[in-house]
């Protein structure tokens, strides 16, 4: 999933200086009591989403608010502490045969567009292939990777399919993967995988034209300002396992200031008390909200699938004995005290967060968070105390300079002196995915795709992509280890899902113990809502509150 | 006047065409590339040349600009397959981010503009003219000394200081305004004013100054003028030597400047005071399509705000002969 960090504008610096903790009048909130029916719920954000045509979106924020309106055909029952995968468009999650190549789904009856026309397997075959056009970009690349022909196929604008997807009849459709996909059922999760209506395609502008089967469908919707849904009049509770639809409209509104949109919030003050927020409260606001008895009733705090890291170039920095040192020598209290503090997340020892499938909880350097600088010398002077000055790459906003500042401050403990590079944050990943870039060390973030290793590691440190992807490589740690390579082959290919999290626990050790990574924290997410607004389910594999059973108390 | 007015509006012309060239051509000496922000995550080096193709950067640079200028007078077709999108003279182009054209996207922000630039002029113009003329002919004294204070220390604070503490204040804190926010003076004018009294009073806040301290030494240069003396001498009444004779020569220089605050404010030019209120005007946009490389809405956002200054510009010059008996245009 995208990468969203949170960082903090100048106006947010500003007001918190400013005004310090301000006071608000206590609510009565919860997410708990029974569900009403009508009213308008507002959603503040403080910009557009990436996309909400399900194709195309790749970011928390909007994969969020897709879930209202498209149903893909697997989907996360969050409604008890552990998420469950379970079919949505899809009577179940799916049957993989032939060693887990061949994936067959059947759609539920009575499924209705919008317009009243039932749902079919075409429709879905429809929209997987929209993903292929270069007009739909920006979405995730699984279906080019995994469908057989899925890299010469140009989208269905060509006039042509795609034979990998099969649809035998109305109801059932078959998806032809090149390789073995254990978790497919959970790719399918995300919205790409749902229906669009042929007649109702409006090409590169669907953004704004989305053909709902959800419980919401837009009104009206202007880029970059709001975002009108209303009630879907044939959308129907008893063939929907995972949404409820109880408010009559949600109103989006975009572009106001996050800081701005945090004090509205917790103000509680008029059409506030029934407005929640996507994007993640500010950095510099945190601290005074986290605390904050009065509005823990309405204040969400979602771990998210997320870990914000360190990479360490091995091509660059090429003594594993520095590495490690590095590894030793990393204050991350003062790291995560740059990001906002214990709001931000717990410390990380792995690259996998707990909770997700093929965690394994292990620490391969210092148990005290803020360093083992006497282990760091130690190895430092194995390693013949070579005269070093690195750079670290992070994005140039105060939060990221200030953690830049906090690992320079960290390795000068054990005489590597560090040049902190901010880079602007608009071009910040594409900077350093480009494999042209020249950094010692960088500061990532990740979000995974779906809560599998899957979607972790190897995207990270399978180096084949290297050279496969030359602008857009994900492998900051220029790791390119043929035995951990060939880990993520073996991995992906066994179909039984406790042997493969095992394997993927001991992939993760594995990398760690080549000290390319430092593993900083695992990230949380927090949202505030209005004191009137209840049903929100904090959702894991977003990282988003979600809005699926959400309703306004009378 | 008419000949004068040909010219000058050929002259406008000619200066759009060249900012429009240097922004389109520096837009691509920046190390951006659209079609890799608009590829994703995980982008093959075969699909990155689909989408530069599919938005129209693997044609050369010049041939880019050509299209573009052609699209301005005949349109232009988006996308050569079935799904192909058209977007019609006056075309800007088609933003890279939304999908959408770039003139539909500037013509929906403009109302905002255009409502906080006409509110907020018409206060600080009266307000900081008025001042400005009691400071002058009570130049020295308290209420000199009042007025230039107070227009200082409005000028020294910042838009985004002054918008989030009034919003704090007025909004979160006593609720005595809704949040503020633009709604269209068609659709309800009752809130249309409403929700834009703080970011008013916030420009207002910022420009006032300006047009004291202006009025105040543009005055005192002008009531020191032997004609004003001959004027007193007379025996006209000290009102009519002020406004009529003092005032209508003095505002020459002000009308100079507020063209081109005027323009420069419909242009877009108070993008901190619109992302403070969340206002999605023509600033905002112009801030957020830099941080996209959304290239064709740089150079829309850039067109339209060097258009309105130019206007204005123009604008000013033919006010000049009406206001300055002395200035004839020829």
């Amino acid at each position: 999933m995208m990468r969203r960090t949170r960082t903090a504008a100048i106006t947010a610096t500003a007001i918190a200086l400013a005004l310090g903790a301000t006071a608000c009048g206590g609510s009565s909130g919860g997410s708990g009591g029974k569900a009403t029916k009508g009213g308008t719920l507002t959603i503040l954000n403080k910009a557009d989403y990436d996309h909400l045509d399900p194709q195309r979106t790749y970011t928390t924020e909007g994969s969020s608010m897709d879930t209202e309106i498209v149903r893909a055909l697997t989907g996360w029952d969050e409604s008890t502490s552990t998420p469950k995968l379970v079919g949505d468009l899809a009577t179940n999650t799916g049957t993989p045969t032939k060693n887990d190549t061949v994936w067959t789904f059947h759609l539920r009856a009575g499924v209705k567009f919008q317009d009243g026309t039932t749902v079919t397997s075409q429709d879905v075959k429809y929209g997987v292939e929209r993903a292929f056009s270069a007009d739909i970009n920006g979405g995730p690349p699984y279906a080019s990777q995994w469908l057989i022909g899925g890299s010469k196929y140009k989208g269905p604008y060509t006039g042509k399919s795609l034979d990998s997807i099969q649809t035998p009849d109305a109801s059932t459709i078959v998806f032809n993967l090149d390789q073995p996909v254990a978790d497919f059922n959970e790719t399918t999760a995300m919205p790409g995988w749902s229906a669009v209506p042929k007649a109702h395609d409006t090409g590169a502008t669907y953004d704004t034209h989305v053909w709902s089967d959800g419980p919401y469908m837009m009104k009206s919707y202007t880029k970059n300002k709001e975002l009108v849904l209303v009630r879907n009049p044939y959308w129907s509770q008893k063939t929907d396992p995972l949404r409820q639809q109880n408010v009559n409209e949600m109103d989006v509104k975009f572009g106001m200031d996050e800081a701005a949109i945090d004090n509205l919030l917790k103000s509680d003050s008029g059409s506030a008390q029934t407005s929640i927020q996507q994007w993640p409260i500010a950095g510099s606001d945190l601290a005074g909200i986290n605390g904050d008895k009065a509005l823990a009733s309405r204040y969400y705090k979602i771990p998210a699938p997320g870990i914000n890291y360190l990479t360490l170039n091995v091509n660059r920095i090429k003594d594993i004995r520095v590495r490690k040192a590095i590894e030793y020598a990393i204050d991350k209290t003062a790291v995560r005290g740059a990001f906002g503090g214990e709001a931000y997340g717990a410390y990380a020892t792995t690259m996998l967060n707990p909770g997700m499938g093929g965690y394994k909880q292990y620490n391969e350097y210092s148990s005290n968070p803020a360093g083992d600088v006497t282990k760091a010398k130690a190895l430092m002077s194995q390693a013949g105390n070579p005269k070093l000055t690195l750079s670290v790459a992070v994005e140039n906003t105060p939060t990221q300079e200030h953690a830049g500042d906090a690992i320079a401050n960290s390795l000068a403990r054990i005489g590597i002196k560090v040049n902190v590079s901010p880079i602007d944050a608009s071009t910040y990943f594409s900077t350093l995915d480009n494999t042209k870039n020249q950094y010692d060390m960088a500061w990532m973030d990740w979000i995974a795709d779906w809560p599998n290793a899957s979607t972790v590691l190897p995207v990270l440190f399978d180096g084949r992509q290297i050279k496969a992807n030359p602008l857009s490589n994900q492998d900051i740690s220029y790791l390119n280890d043929p035995a951990i390579n060939s880990g993520f082959d073996k991995a992906a290919k066994m179909t039984d899902i406790n042997t493969r999290n095992a394997a993927y626990g001991a992939l993760d050790q594995q990398i760690l113990s080549q000290a390319s990574v430092v593993p900083l924290m695992y990230m949380s997410f927090t949202e505030l809502s209005g004191s009137k607004v209840g049903g929100v389910i904090n959702d894991p594999i977003l990282a988003e509150p979600s809005l699926a059973h959400v309703f306004l108390k009378s | 006047m008419f000949r004068y007015l040909i010219r000058r509006l050929l002259a406008a012309a000619v200066i759009l065409v060249v900012i429009s060239m240097v922004t389109f051509f520096i837009f691509f000496a920046l190390p951006n590339d659209p079609a890799l922000l608009a590829c994703g995550k995980t982008c093959s080096p075969n699909r990155l040349l689909e989408i530069r193709h599919s938005l129209g950067l693997d044609k050369s640079l010049a041939m880019q600009y050509w299209e573009f200028f052609k699209g301005l007078f005949i349109g232009r077709n988006y996308g050569d397959q079935s799904v192909s999108i058209h977007c019609s003279a006056p075309c800007l182009g088609m933003s890279f981010q939304t999908d959408t054209p770039v003139m539909t996207t500037l013509l929906g922000a403009f109302p905002a503009d255009l409502s906080l630039a006409l509110g907020s002029a018409v206060i600080f113009l009266i307000l900081g003219v008025g001042l400005g003329v009691i400071a002058a002919i009570r130049k020295g004294r308290f209420a000199d000394k009042f007025a230039v204070g107070a227009a200082l220390f409005g000028v020294s604070l910042q838009s985004y200081f002054v918008g989030l503490i009034l919003m704090w204040a007025l909004v979160d804190k006593w609720n005595l305004l809704p949040s503020p926010n633009y709604t269209s003076l068609t659709d309800d004018p009752g809130q249309w004013f409403t929700g834009l009294i703080l970011p008013w009073v916030t420009l207002v806040v910022l420009y006032l100054a300006l047009y004291t301290r202006l009025t105040r030494s543009s005055m005192l240069e002008v009531m020191g003028e032997d004609y004003i003396r001959t004027a007193r001498a007379k025996g006209l009444s000290s009102r009519t030597v002020i406004f009529k004779h003092g005032l209508r020569a003095a505002i020459t220089p002000i009308v100079t400047i507020f063209g081109m605050d005027f323009g420069a404010l419909i242009g877009g030019s108070a993008v901190i005071t619109e992302s403070v209120f969340g206002i999605n005007g023509i600033g905002k946009l112009a801030v957020d399509s830099v941080t996209n490389s959304d290239e064709p809405v740089i150079l829309g956002t850039t067109l339209f705000a060097a258009a309105f200054i130019v206007l204005a510009n123009v604008v000013v010059d033919l006010v000049y002969g009406l206001i300055d008996p002395r200035v004839r245009l020829s």
